[in-house]
């Protein structure tokens, strides 16, 4: 255990991993989030007599933030939609027993708001009847979505949010180290990854870049007062002390406050400790600023691996050349070997098409969006009657398939809690774009794959560099 | 006697029509709202109940600007200090509906100290020391970790009611508290101290020559508004039931505030509910267009303030010359001395 954070201050559980983030700009607030999902509860019996009714449409909402803050995560919602549609069992709908259903997929906007996606929630299973709810893109989306799917007892599956928060949000309780304490849901699962995961995507790019530099094993954090900033300052050192035997000191940069603009003090802690690495979990606001000054400061760690930001070109492109050489983690890259469960479309056609779609950079959202639509056709396969609630839920938590996002299953032994299928991600460094790169086109700034260990079938294809020399 | 025969000539009325059908109104109003959780979907109680936290804190807003003349964009403070009042009182063990007034109280204590700091100052000097107040109570309470610091804290005690009573409760719970407000508002406005507040409202020079306290009725207004405004952060945090400082200090209460009393008209008890009501049936309807709804707002309150600055309520009011919630007095002359 290393000293610097003490393991007296490690809590029981960690709070707030169900909490929302919320950014100061993201208009109405989580005002009655968890209110507008008490509220579902009373459409239970409602939603339970649409469960009698025979129709044959199998009716699928999709709750995902295409406006706000999270924007950018919906990013590829319109041309993932078009695919899906396309294809064969949205064309021309799922056999279940003797009957053929027509599947519908209906959109709600969240506007980025934890409120707003509860309401919407709500409207779409009692106004709209539908059987099964996706979800995507962040806990302020997919907790009150999940919250309000498991009182109405309305199947639900969610990606893009790290489980624990997904998990904690719902009610379920973590130990100190972030493993799932108590709690299973009915109707709820996800498919994403979490701290541990984080770690271990890191970690191995620290090696490297350290053995290449002999840098000091000091690392810095950046992890704001807020529920995911504290959550990664719990659990993200004690994990790297257990797994490197205490060889890593962690300096925390202190629990600022979000949407702060100046970063000095924090970047002379970093340098007067001598950090060498650096990690964090910001709002993508702060990073930008927090970089631009480091720099200035002349704080050049050699290998900055961030969270939560730097996922999407357009963040990337606005730091400019302060983005090279930056590391995260991608969930889905084109270059992995998968390919849809709905079409045989490989990820490498996926991302191409997207890019000629839109005009713009693949964005790693687009596959794990795609997978939604592939898992609850993988559970619609395995039910009688899809109309079913529980038949449903349960098929969802025993789904075990390869898909857009490689191998996924939900009720696998290392899952870390009953109905989480994880997809481990890979390391990527963001570097100036090449023709090599998926569909030709050179883009000012693209993420190459530069470490695999986590997922050895994503192949690499950048060599990973200090981000400062 | 000239004086009295020109006095005994004039008719003096609160009501432009008959108290009768305010009261009549009132009461099927209020027993409507008490049971609509039963009768309306679940999913409209939930709007519902937003609208009524909205109700208390722009009536609120309003007695600060419209009537005393301090706009105050720092009321987010009182709303999160509520919230974690109600916070603290339920981890201590009380359940959280039973720490709403003392959440209110626990406000205006905090805001009589802080009067003395503010009044030092006017006009936006005044505004920008009240946002001040706001970031550092919540910088303050973020550094609390048995409030749960920046990541927040779950508000215990609503566990022991299933899920559908629990939203009842929570309806309730705000539903009542604008009701409290909104009378209490009401009868305040009707007093001496209303009075005091009217004529500071109309011209406050005027009503300092003319004897009124003005600083003293001004102190009393802001802790007013500070315990009102706790009160609505009490029922926010029952509401969501988890209280985080960057929620519950967010500057976008006060900015939902000041829209929805500008929007209804301030100085008057019906504008901000009417402001407020436009604020929710616009949320509603222009949430499906995205961003749109920023524009739209930002551009009806420009509107409001360059074209109808007594807001929709003054426009209404000056043309059909009605008063549902009267608190001043009319004058017109008897035709029957003649």
């Amino acid at each position: 255990m290393n000293q610097e954070t003490g393991a007296s201050q490690i809590p029981e559980s960690i709070p707030g991993w169900g909490s929302l983030e919320f950014s100061r700009r993201m208009g109405l607030k989580a005002l009655g989030v968890a209110a507008a999902a008490g509220g579902a509860g009373a459409l239970s019996q409602s939603a339970a007599s649409y469960a009698a009714s025979g129709s044959n449409v199998i009716k699928i909402g999709y709750v995902t933030p295409q406006t706000g803050a999270l924007a950018s995560f919906a990013g590829p919602d319109n041309y993932v939609l078009k695919l899906v549609k396309a294809s064969q069992y949205f064309a021309k709908g799922i056999k279940v027993g003797a009957t053929t259903y027509k599947i519908q997929i209906i959109v709600a906007d969240s506007q980025s708001s934890p409120t707003t996606a509860a309401q919407v929630t709500t409207q779409l299973i009692q106004a709209q009847g539908v059987d099964i709810i996706v979800t995507s893109s962040a806990p302020e989306t997919t907790v009150p979505v999940s919250t309000v799917c498991e009182q109405a007892g309305i199947p639900c599956v969610s990606t893009v949010c790290p489980w624990e928060a997904w998990y904690v949000g719902l009610g379920g309780t973590l130990s100190a180290t972030g493993a799932a304490q108590s709690g299973a849901f009915k109707y709820c699962t996800t498919f994403f990854f979490g701290v541990p995961e984080f770690v271990n995507c890191f970690l191995p790019m620290w090696n490297r870049v350290q053995k290449q530099t002999h840098a000091a094993k000091i690392y810095a954090g950046m992890f704001p007062n807020d529920a995911d900033g504290n959550a990664f300052r719990a659990a993200f050192p004690p994990i790297v002390a257990a797994e490197t035997k205490n060889a890593w000191k962690f300096i925390d940069g202190g629990a600022y406050q979000d949407l702060s603009t100046n970063y000095t003090s924090m970047i002379q802690t970093f340098k007067s400790g001598g950090a060498e690495f650096f990690v964090n979990a910001p709002l993508p606001p702060d990073f930008n600023t927090f970089w631009k000054q480091a720099s200035q400061q002349q704080w050049r760690p050699k290998l900055a691996t961030v969270a939560k930001v730097m996922l999407f070109p357009t963040d990337v492109y606005a730091l400019g050349s302060l983005s090279n050489n930056v590391a995260t983690d991608a969930w889905w890259t084109p270059y992995a070997p998968y390919k849809s469960s709905l079409t045989g479309m490989t990820a490498k056609q996926f991302a191409i098409g997207y890019q000629q779609f839109t005009g713009q950079q693949w964005v790693q959202s687009m596959g794990s969006t795609y997978s939604l639509f592939e898992v609850v056709i993988e559970a619609l396969k395995k039910v009688k009657n899809p109309h079913d609630r529980s038949a449903v839920a349960n098929a969802l938590h025993h789904v075990n398939y390869t898909g857009i996002s490689g191998p996924m299953n939900f009720n696998a032994k290392t899952s870390p809690a009953p109905g989480v299928a994880i997809i481990p991600p890979v390391g990527i460094q963001w570097k100036p774009g090449s023709k090599a790169n998926v569909g030709g086109k050179v883009w000012p700034w693209s993420p190459y794959v530069v470490d695999n260990t986590l997922n050895k079938q994503v192949p690499l294809t950048g060599v990973l560099r200090p981000t400062n020399k | 006697m000239s004086t009295r025969e020109s006095l005994s000539s004039l008719d003096v009325r609160r009501s432009t029509h008959s108290p009768l059908i305010t009261l009549v109104g009132s009461v099927v109003l209020v027993s409507l709202f008490s049971v609509a959780p039963w009768i309306v979907p679940a999913w409209f109680a939930s709007i519902l109940m937003n609208f009524f936290i909205l109700v208390i804190m722009a009536t609120m807003w309003n007695l600060l600007a419209g009537y005393s003349g301090m706009v105050s964009i720092g009321q987010q403070a009182f709303v999160g200090l509520g919230a974690y009042a109600t916070l603290f009182f339920a981890i201590k063990g009380m359940s959280p509906l039973a720490a709403i007034p003392l959440a209110a109280l626990a406000c205006g204590v905090i805001a009589l100290p802080v009067t003395y700091l503010l009044f030092r100052l006017r006009g936006g000097y005044f505004s920008i020391a009240t946002w001040v107040v706001a970031d550092t109570a919540m910088i303050i309470i973020g550094t609390v970790a048995y409030l749960g610091g920046g990541t927040g804290h779950y508000l215990p005690g609503l566990s022991n009611f299933d899920p559908v009573s629990l939203t009842h409760v929570q309806y309730l719970a705000s539903w009542s508290v604008a009701l409290v407000v909104v009378i209490g508002t009401y009868v305040l406005l009707r007093s001496r101290l209303g009075l005091v507040l009217a004529s500071m409202r109309d011209n406050e020079v005027a009503a300092r020559s003319a004897g009124a306290h003005v600083t003293s009725a001004r102190r009393i207004v802001f802790i007013v508004a500070a315990a009102g405004c706790g009160a609505a952060g009490a029922v926010l945090a029952i509401s969501q039931p988890f209280v985080q400082p960057g929620n519950e200090f967010s500057m976008s209460w006060t900015a939902e505030m000041l829209f929805a009393s500008m929007i209804g008209g301030l100085g008057t008890i019906e504008g901000p509910i009417i402001g407020s009501v436009v604020y929710f049936v616009l949320f509603q309807w222009l949430g499906q267009y995205g961003a749109w709804y920023f524009i739209v707002f930002g551009s009806l309150a420009v509107g409001i303030a360059i074209w109808q600055p007594r807001g929709l309520w003054g426009a209404l009011r000056d043309r059909f010359h009605v008063e549902l919630l009267p608190v001043g007095h009319w004058v017109r002359e008897r035709r029957s001395a003649k």
